[in-house]
């Protein structure tokens, strides 16, 4: 990005060549980004007493509040209540914990971006990679919790597939995110607030039918993550749940998940180069 | 709403080259230093050598396989040990992970961390996470390596032993960049120096020619710089005669010897220099210099200074700082000589105080009209004393 002036004062350049481009085959991308992973949860949960309990324990208190606030104090009337909230709230914390995460990664790791090998788009998914730890550590509980509450449905087992889907659209954005973040400092706090506000968009703790206008319904399933969310519990629970998974619906999240990770991958690529002026 | 700083960054139209005009190549297996005054745009140039910054104007041919201790040392995570910190210094170097878990016993060894590679690197010294860190890139043959600053830290040993090797991976063939102040690492390592001065190319060429053009236009500008008059001066203290610099800072005392001694040391014997320096009221980051000059021939026959020994790197307080060199075998014939001290700030722009042939030394002995060789005393060490007095 050359201002406007300088550009009028300077002769034409000459062909540049070379700027940087690491290039990694996938599979040592995806070692480097387990092995960075790995890194974080060692120094993470070294020197904390109570180690690997701390991320379960997070989500759990997170879930007492909600099914005391839900289903006690303004009761809802969501049957299995617990369950209903623990599936949405582990997809839910991924999520914006892996996001506000990665939206500083690039500043909070700026040293990485000064080594001439290492690819900088791992940085972002690293950030969004650790939080999912937390959830496969998670998700044993829950399933305890399902069985005694009514059961787990076989399609438990398509699990695997809408974490991919969900990790396909949080690279996206990381990598957009991340990048918007360099150039403009105040992206951070946008993306707090925009969380704040997404976590009441999404029936993490409430069901659609709960919304009387329709017009709202419409708006929330523009939100990936009301699907996300909804596929979570539909997997998990299978016909125990109001809504089977909407193949439109799963259609719209597949498509919106993938356009963005092309953004948010031009995007990142389209600046790498300049990211270090900026920092 | 906008805070004022982004507003004004907005406005502002100025337009400050961080480098203009410099031009070279280097060949394979080829090694160019980079001198010049902290801020002269050194660490631009190396992050355009990385590839890691586009020019806004003009070319740049960079090899794809490049490695780089620009910050190797920063990727380390304190509460991790050395082991851990060094594959994963590895990895983000290049290594696929597996191969840096192989590689790890070949790069503890040459770090020689003495059975503290599993302690965290939080209880490393500066010198250890060096050796660390260098280790690592030994386990790389990369076509172009760049090394910025980093021998300053360690012992004279292990810089030999780092000059050994980056002389192996010359003869196999990679290039490289090193940045340096250590003007002796310059001309002994490269087979060209580069002069950088506020974004220029100042000269390219023979590294004892380029070198001695530095030290030359520092130089003159501690000359510029040296004030006419001095509130208190003394008679040994002349400014423009036997001091220079700006003043900004002060050297206070300066004694020689071994303690209470008559500035007089034996041949092979030991040598004890301490420099009180002045209040610092901006709490600046300052290096000391230590030169002793033959009288007779003006043979500049040792040049040390704590910045290369990675002696004084953080800001005293504001207070007085007592800073001794102590070298342990004086290899140096039997004679007159001047022990010339200085003050600098780290941009090494200029001198803030200089003494030049104010202090003498004699070493005695049988007398040997031998040439002195200009040497590197193996044993040497600074001690720096003050309060407050950075960890």
């Amino acid at each position: 990005m050359i201002p406007q002036t300088l550009a009028e004062t300077v002769p034409e350049p000459t062909v540049l060549v070379a700027p940087r481009e690491v290039r990694m085959p996938p599979r040592q991308f995806t070692g480097v980004v387990l092995h960075l992973v790995k890194r974080e949860l060692d120094s993470t949960h070294r020197l904390t007493v109570l180690g690997w309990a701390w991320p379960v324990l997070r989500q759990v208190s997170q879930l007492v509040i909600l099914v005391f606030i839900f289903g006690d104090v303004l009761n809802l009337g969501i049957p299995h209540f617990p369950v209903y909230v623990f599936s949405g709230l582990l997809s839910w914390t991924w999520f914006s914990s892996g996001i506000s995460a990665a939206t500083t990664s690039l500043l909070d790791q700026r040293y990485l971006l000064f080594q001439p090998r290492f690819p900088a788009t791992v940085i972002p998914i690293v950030a969004i990679a650790f939080p999912l730890v937390d959830l496969v550590v998670a998700l044993p509980l829950l399933l305890v919790m399902a069985v005694l509450e009514e059961g787990v449905h076989w399609t438990v087992l398509l699990l695997p597939l809408l974490i991919v889907l969900q990790f396909v659209l949080m690279a996206g954005l990381a990598w957009f995110l991340s990048t918007a973040t360099v150039f403009l400092r105040d992206v951070p706090n946008i993306v707090t607030v925009s969380l704040i506000g997404l976590f009441y968009m999404t029936p993490v703790f409430y069901r659609l039918s709960h919304l009387k206008n329709t017009t709202y319904t419409h708006i929330l399933d523009l939100n990936p993550l009301t699907t996300i969310v909804e596929d979570y519990r539909a997997l998990l629970l299978g016909s125990h749940t109001e809504h089977m998974p909407d193949p439109w619906r799963f259609m719209y999240v597949i498509v919106f998940s993938v356009v963005m990770v092309a953004i948010g991958r031009w995007f990142f690529k389209r600046n790498a180069a300049l990211l270090i002026d900026s920092l | 709403m906008l805070s004022p700083t982004l507003r004004g960054a907005r406005r502002s139209q100025e337009i400050r080259w961080a480098l203009s005009d410099i031009s070279f190549t280097l060949q394979r297996g080829g090694s160019i230093g980079v001198i010049g005054h902290n801020g002269a745009g050194k660490s631009t140039l190396l992050r355009l050598a990385s590839g890691l910054t586009r020019p806004t104007r003009g070319s740049l041919l960079v090899t794809p396989s490049t490695a780089s201790v620009l910050s190797l040392g920063a990727t380390f995570n304190a509460d991790l040990s050395g082991s851990a910190n060094a594959i994963t210094a590895a990895v983000i170097g290049g290594l696929t992970p597996a191969q840096a878990r192989a590689a790890l016993p070949r790069a503890l060894e040459f770090a020689e961390l003495d059975g503290f590679e599993e302690a965290p690197v939080r209880s490393y010294s500066d010198g250890m996470k060096l050796r660390l860190a260098f280790g690592v890139i030994t386990l790389m043959t990369p076509e172009l390596l760049i090394l910025d600053e980093v021998l300053a830290v360690g012992d004279v040993g292990f810089q030999q032993k780092c000059m050994e090797h980056l002389e192996m991976l010359k003869q196999r063939g990679t290039s490289i960049v090193l940045a340096s102040h250590d003007l002796q690492t310059i001309v002994e390592q490269c087979d060209r120096a580069l002069l950088i001065e506020r974004g220029a190319m100042r000269a390219l060429g023979d590294p004892a020619s380029v070198t001695e053009q530095y030290r030359l236009a520092m130089q003159t500008e501690t000359i510029r710089l040296t004030p006419e008059e001095l509130a208190a001066q003394t008679d040994r203290l002349v400014l423009q005669k036997s001091r220079f610099g700006s003043q900004e800072m002060q050297i206070a005392r300066v004694a020689i010897g071994p303690p209470a001694a008559l500035a007089e040391v034996p041949f092979g014997g030991r040598l004890e220099v301490t420099v009180t320096v002045g209040p610092n009221p901006r709490r600046e980051q300052i290096a000391v210099s230590v030169a002793i000059v033959r009288a007779t021939d003006d043979v500049k026959c040792i040049d040390l200074n704590t910045e290369m020994d990675g002696a004084l790197s953080a800001a005293p307080s504001g207070d007085p700082v007592t800073i001794a060199l102590r070298l342990d075998e004086l290899e140096l014939r039997p004679g007159k000589y001047w022990v010339d001290v200085g003050l600098f700030p780290v941009s090494w722009a200029h001198a803030y105080d200089y003494h030049w042939q104010v202090y003498e030394l004699t070493v005695t002995g049988v007398r040997d009209d031998e040439g002195t060789p200009v040497y590197r005393p193996q044993q040497r060490r600074w001690t720096i004393d003050g309060p407050g007095e950075p960890a």
